[in-house]
């Protein structure tokens, strides 16, 4: 079974910039998220297996957002794509639940890579 | 007591066994000896006893005969039987003799001991015979007295002799004894019956109580001899069948009858006495062989007892020693064994494994002995395995361990492992302490050990990551991509001298058994290189800055180029003119001169496309307007002056650069027209792109030359001024922000459209862009803000006489003033020059979507018109 992905960031062109890049990437993309209000709302809803989530976004940022995400569903695989260089937050993130982390701009090798391990799959 | 039998040693327990066994055959071969023994002293003593019986019987024999003589010469009172009994008197006595010199002799010592009492009364009895022989010869005494007198003393013989014999353990014999014994009574009654027959004989008459007597006699010497017959051997029967008979016999018989049938007896007493004496001799003999036979016998048994006891004896002693020896030998045998395998086993147990058990015996010690060399063979066996592995260890380590340290003790990097306290390994390059300059390194906890060295913030991350990475459901990559001090930047102290180093420190996982173990930190010194690389980038910027000014001076036309930079040195000379004049404190005047010249040539500089020039002039107006807000002095407005001088020289710089460019254009001279026109149109893409960077938004300049418009030199420069201008409006106050874009339909990128055109004698020039267009509001409040127009003027304005309000001087409808716009002058610049030219210009917009400006010039039959230069 495909696992099922939801992609948040607050910008639209690295929403699309994700979902592009994993278009030959065997998930199924269920939605995409601009904040962390949106993304609580989909993850409750929706259940996704995966979300790729943003650190700096209005409303509710990315660590607040991965509490939430936690809660609902504590074995969401999230995996953090920043372009925000400081370390600590990173590792707040990993500390609060995140699994995967990656920094922007990112493209379709290393998303394949970084899911590969996240998913646990062998990587073809 | 059973466990107590079982606990003991095997020595007291073979002691448990073998000691009541030993007693026990001991006490058997003295049973057997004794009673071998007893048979033998029986058989000896009876034997003698015999002996002596013999001897007492000759007497009793010859007693009785005397008795018979004695009665028949009482009887007849002397007349006959004087003569015979003398002789048998003498008899007697020398039987007698004879029986005491038997029991006088030392060979009866014991049997004469033991029957003592008997033998004296029996001699007592024998003295009597002295007695009775004188009251026989003084006819003292009748017959029949003398008779019983005699028998007293044969009865009391008698008896003794049974005393004697009767006494043995052997059966036949003891049977044999008692027919002999009933024998002998049988033949005493025959002999008081020859007696009673003597004295009835030579009275030719039997009284009564004789006749009663005689009748007795035979019958109870009858039943005697029947008693003997049932005991009495077969041989003895025989032997008694074959002498008692014959003529004698027949006779004493016959006389018996005689006696039995008649009163009167008229056979003469000397006949009985002779017949009854020869039957009687007949039975002495019989008795005798009796005697003979059973003393054979006895002697027989004494020296089968005595070879028997020997026998058993020797036997006895032979087995004896021969168990004894046995047992000694084997158990002595099994407890050297026992002790030398509990001696083995200690050897073994003591860890001693270089010698083997020797048991020479084949029973299950001697196997066990062999089972035990076998075990002590594999266990060395084993043993010598695990040495050879244990030595090939050893080498191993001291190698590895030899090319650790030795690795350790030379390698640039510092090196160790952290444990899950994050403690530091005790074991870490000699490294480390020349990069901290820090001794105590080892056993320190990894966090203490850099709180002094980083930011309070980069150590919170430290452990944090630190914790992360020893977390087995953490990737290690994805771990790692979060190290925070992957480079960082430390000051150390030694000696006082605080040094600043750059380190990178690496993570390692390491594991074992599929657990994290340890983690390996690897901290390299980069001072060095990162100084080289940050030396390296400067000199690369500086390298970068010339080439922008070579760039920057091969894309702006020459002639412009030279007009610009002549205008800009003359001008900057200028305010250093003004400044020496300037003799009082008139500094905020000089400071408005200085700021009106700079923002000019900044304004120049953009136009061009000169950047480089531009930011120059930028950073001294900003200078310059932070110096306006308070008190100027001298030495404030040195600073400015200094920054100019720098300008300056920078100008003179590309000057020189220009110069040297030119002489090679000189020498390779092209077609100058559309060299411009391709650089005019690269410096206004370039122009557009930087101000828009600077304003955070993004545009794209699309030039529009369909008839393949060659600018005139003359309008280059102007054409130049004005676009980036009008692009500089467009992007600072037309375009909107990209958000702000999005919000309203619009693409992100803003649209910027140039085009050329022309007819026979104009020349045009479209300008477009599809920003918000012209805010008339806006306009009219800023135009009475910058008092330009008054608010009655602005009422009773056309819309197009409004628009122009922005080509005055010193409007500007943004807040804030950059290098860009907000100073008012970038319309005023293109009224300027439209004018200067002759040109015509026509403003079209629709609020919120575009704005147009036309753009005609006329086109010049000469080019007569020239810069400066």
């Amino acid at each position: 079974m495909k696992e099922r992905l939801l992609i948040v960031d607050d910008s639209s062109v690295m929403r699309r910039t994700i979902e592009k890049n994993l278009a030959d990437y065997d998930l199924e993309i269920i939605g995409q998220a601009a904040n962390g209000v949106e993304a609580v709302q989909m993850v409750m809803e929706q259940k996704p297996d995966v979300v790729t989530l943003d650190i700096t976004m209005p409303e509710m940022d990315g660590i607040a957002c991965l509490e939430e995400i936690m809660k609902i569903n504590p074995n969401t695989k999230v995996m953090i794509i920043t372009a925000l260089a400081d370390k600590l937050t990173g590792l707040i993130a990993l500390d609060k639940g995140a699994r995967g982390f990656m920094y922007k701009p990112v493209n379709a090798d290393d998303l394949a890579k970084a899911f590969d391990k996240l998913l646990k799959r062998d990587g073809e | 007591m059973i466990k107590r039998l079982t606990n003991l040693p095997i020595r007291q327990k073979f002691a448990v066994i073998i000691i009541p066994l030993i007693v026990i055959i001991l006490a058997f071969d003295y049973l057997q000896v004794r009673y071998h023994y007893l048979d033998y002293s029986d058989s000896v003593r009876l034997n003698k006893a015999i002996t002596v019986g013999i001897e007492i019987n000759h007497v009793v024999h010859e007693i009785q005969k005397e008795r018979s003589i004695s009665s028949g010469f009482l009887a007849n009172e002397g007349e006959s039987f004087g003569v015979k009994l003398s002789q048998q008197r003498e008899k007697t006595d020398s039987t007698l003799q004879q029986y005491y010199t038997e029991i006088s002799s030392g060979d009866l010592g014991e049997l004469i001991e033991l029957h003592r009492g008997d033998l004296d009364e029996l001699n007592t009895f024998f003295d009597k015979l002295t007695t009775l022989r004188k009251s026989i010869d003084q006819h003292r005494i009748s017959s029949e007295e003398s008779i019983d007198r005699f028998s007293e003393i044969n009865n009391t013989a008698l008896n003794t002799v049974i005393k004697l014999i009767d006494e043995t353990r052997d059966k036949e014999i003891a049977q044999q004894i008692h027919a002999i014994i009933y024998f002998l009574k049988s033949k005493e009654f025959a002999s008081i019956e020859r007696a009673i027959g003597t004295q009835a004989f030579s009275h030719n008459h039997i009284g009564f109580d004789l006749y009663n007597r005689f009748t007795t006699l035979v019958a109870r010497q009858n039943s005697y001899l029947d008693a003997f017959e049932i005991i009495a051997n077969e041989e003895s029967t025989a032997y008694y069948a074959q002498m008692v008979q014959g003529e004698e016999v027949q006779e004493v018989e016959r006389m018996r009858q005689v006696v039995f049938l008649n009163d009167t007896l008229s056979e003469s007493p000397d006949h009985w006495y002779d017949v009854s004496t020869d039957k009687i001799n007949r039975l002495k003999r019989v008795e005798d062989f009796m005697s003979d036979r059973i003393q054979a016998r006895t002697q027989e048994i004494a020296s089968q007892s005595v070879k028997n006891f020997w026998t058993f004896l020797i036997l006895d002693i032979t087995i004896g020693i021969i168990a004894f020896w046995l047992m000694t030998t084997l158990v002595t045998n099994l407890l050297k064994n026992v002790s030398i395998l509990e001696a083995f086993t200690r050897r073994i147990s003591a860890g001693d494994l270089s010698k083997k058990v020797v048991i020479p015996t084949k029973d299950e010690l001697g196997q066990y002995a062999n089972t035990f060399n076998k075990m002590v063979l594999e266990i060395r066996k084993s043993q010598f395995e695990l040495r050879k592995q244990r030595d090939k260890a050893k080498f191993l380590y001291k190698n590895i361990y030899g090319v650790s340290l030795v690795v350790f003790e030379n390698i640039e990097q510092g090196i160790f492992l952290l444990d899950k306290e994050f403690k530091i390994s005790k074991f870490h390059s000699k490294a480390m302490k020349e990069i901290f300059n820090n001794d105590r390194i080892a056993g320190e906890n990894f966090t203490n050990f850099m709180r002094p060295l980083i930011l309070p913030r980069e150590l919170e991350a430290l452990e944090m990551f630190m914790r992360h990475l020893f977390n087995e459901d953490m990737d290690e990559e994805v771990v790692n991509q979060l190290n925070p001090i992957d480079q960082v930047k430390i000051h150390t102290e030694q000696n006082g001298i605080v040094a600043t180093k750059y380190i990178r420190v690496e993570f390692t996982r390491i594991f074992r058994k599929n657990k994290i173990q340890n983690i390996m930190v690897t901290v390299s010194d980069e001072t060095e290189s990162i100084l080289l690389q940050q030396h390296l980038s400067e000199a690369e910027k500086k390298k970068q800055q010339e080439t922008e000014r070579v760039l920057s001076i091969l894309k702006i036309d020459p002639s412009i180029l030279r007009g610009f930079l002549h205008n800009s040195r003359k001008m900057l000379k200028s305010i250093s003119e003004r400044y020496e004049k300037n003799d009082g404190d008139e500094y905020s005047e000089l400071l408005s001169f200085t700021f009106d010249i700079i923002h000019n040539l900044k304004g120049n500089a953009v136009v061009i496309g000169m950047e480089l020039m531009a930011n120059k002039f930028h950073e001294i107006e900003e200078a310059i307007t932070a110096l306006q807000s308070k008190e100027v002095r001298g030495k404030d407005f040195l600073a400015i002056l200094y920054e100019v001088d720098e300008a300056d020289r920078m100008i003179a710089e590309i000057a020189e650069m220009l110069y040297k460019i030119i002489n090679i254009y000189k020498k390779f001279p092209a077609e100058g027209d559309s060299v411009s026109n391709i650089m005019v149109i690269d410096s206004l893409e370039r122009g557009a792109e930087l101000i828009a960077k600077e304003e955070g938004k993004t545009v794209n300049v699309t030039f529009d030359n369909l008839e393949n418009v060659i600018l005139p030199e003359t309008y280059i420069g102007p054409f130049k001024d004005m676009m980036i201008q009008l692009i500089r409006n467009s992007i600072v106050h037309g375009i909107e922000a990209p958000s702000v874009r999005m919000n309203e339909g619009k693409s992100i990128t803003g649209e910027i459209l140039i085009e050329l055109s022309k007819s026979d004698h104009e020349l045009f020039i479209r300008y477009k862009d599809d920003g918000r267009g012209l805010d008339m509001n806006r306009i009219k409040q800023q135009a009475v803000k910058k008092g330009i127009s008054s608010q009655d003027e602005l009422d009773e304005m056309e819309d197009f006489e409004i628009v122009d309000l922005i080509f005055n001087e010193g409007f500007s409808t943004a807040d804030k003033s950059d290098a860009n716009a907000g100073r008012g002058q970038g319309m005023h610049l293109v009224k300027s020059l439209l004018d200067e030219h002759r040109g015509a210009y026509e403003i079209t917009y629709e609020e919120g979507k575009e704005f147009q400006m036309i753009i005609k010039l006329p086109i010049l039959e000469s080019g007569n018109e020239t810069e400066e230069a």
